[in-house]
């Protein structure tokens, strides 16, 4: 097969497998956030902030898959 | 549609390689900085104006994160408002309109584009080291050689593993902000050349004479689907000013666990 079609099916794959696991993790944490404040409304103030920065950390792992996925259709030759 | 991405406008300054795109837009954030921060504390007042009060209000933050830093942890303060203040000044002003220099012959923006000072991994990879070296020296400084028995910590034979967290945090500090900033100029730039991609002034000719029956003028039909193309990416405008906002928090927030860390009395 051609290298540069392989390089196209590298990107597909290593972007659509990276993102399964933030997928899951984000889902996850909205989970528990809507849960804890269905029982408590009080503390939304409180814990959204939390919920934010993991929510940060968790989609810096998605982009760590995109940043693979750069490297790979357009740094390394 | 051609992508630029990760190029930079080099040039040759006393035998260095210079990213000059990402110099000029470091320069503005250093600049927008201290304007402010003078502006802020050159005439303090015991009834703040409404910046001094700004200003207060992001120390009182971050004098409350430093609190389970021990008694000497206050000094460590002006590190963390700094690295905060430059990387999210830094992430916004990436959402100003650069695309306008183009019109300038002398810049040029075929090779790089001027953005957020932060999507260049120089940048974030110079912050990253800035911490690491940060809380190493804080740590040697408060307990002196005793600082490097945390590598033994619990058994001899984690040393490789407590010697690889130091490698592995300013790595991941680096990657995450750089990665974050680029992949949102990303998707900036694929939506907003997407539409101009897909159409042609001859497919909307025909879609004007075969489908609508002629009754519009098809240039017309053309630049208005342009225009309404071009709004595609402001929602993902908006969503990059939270992640901007977001991704300073979380490298300060790191940040500041780090030091603490180090600092820590076992």
């Amino acid at each position: 097969m051609d290298l540069s079609v392989l390089k196209f099916i590298a990107m597909g794959l290593a972007i659509g497998f990276g993102v399964v696991g933030p997928g899951i993790g984000l889902g996850l944490a909205t989970k528990a956030i809507i849960e804890s404040i269905a029982r408590q409304p009080e503390v939304e103030g409180q814990i959204s902030k939390y919920f934010y920065i993991g929510a940060g950390l968790i989609e810096a792992c998605a982009i760590y898959a995109l940043l693979v996925v750069i490297l790979i259709g357009f740094v390394l030759k | 549609m051609e992508f630029h991405i990760g190029q930079h406008w080099i040039v040759n300054l006393f035998g260095l390689n210079v990213h000059m795109d990402t110099l000029i837009t470091l320069w503005i954030t250093m600049a927008i900085i201290i304007f402010f921060a003078l502006l802020a504390v050159g005439n303090i007042k015991l009834i703040p104006s409404k910046l001094q009060a700004v200003f207060e209000n992001i120390v009182t933050i971050f004098l409350s994160l430093t609190k389970d830093m021990g008694s000497e942890g206050k000094k460590h303060t002006p590190i963390l408002i700094a690295l905060f203040l430059f990387i999210i000044t830094g992430n916004l002003i990436g959402q100003l309109p650069w695309k306008l220099l183009n019109f300038f012959p002398f810049i040029k923006a075929t090779e790089g584009e001027f953005a957020s000072p932060t999507n260049d991994i120089n940048v974030t990879a110079a912050l990253a080291i800035i911490v690491l070296i940060y809380y190493i020296v804080s740590g040697v400084r408060l307990k002196g050689i005793g600082y490097f028995k945390h590598y033994f910590q619990p058994v001899w034979f984690m040393t490789p593993f407590n010697m690889l967290e130091d490698v592995v945090r300013p790595l991941t500090l680096a990657l995450r902000l750089f990665a974050n900033i680029l992949a949102g100029e990303i998707l900036i730039m694929v939506l907003g050349g997407l539409i101009a991609s897909l159409i042609s002034p001859e497919a909307i000719s025909v879609f004007c004479q075969n489908t609508l029956g002629g009754i519009l003028p098809s240039s017309w039909v053309y630049n208005i689907t342009l225009f309404l193309g071009s709004l595609l990416p402001l929602p993902i405008m908006f969503f990059e000013i939270f992640v901007a906002f977001i991704q300073a928090l979380v490298f300060t927030l790191l940040t500041s666990a780090y030091i603490s860390g180090a600092v820590a009395k076992h």
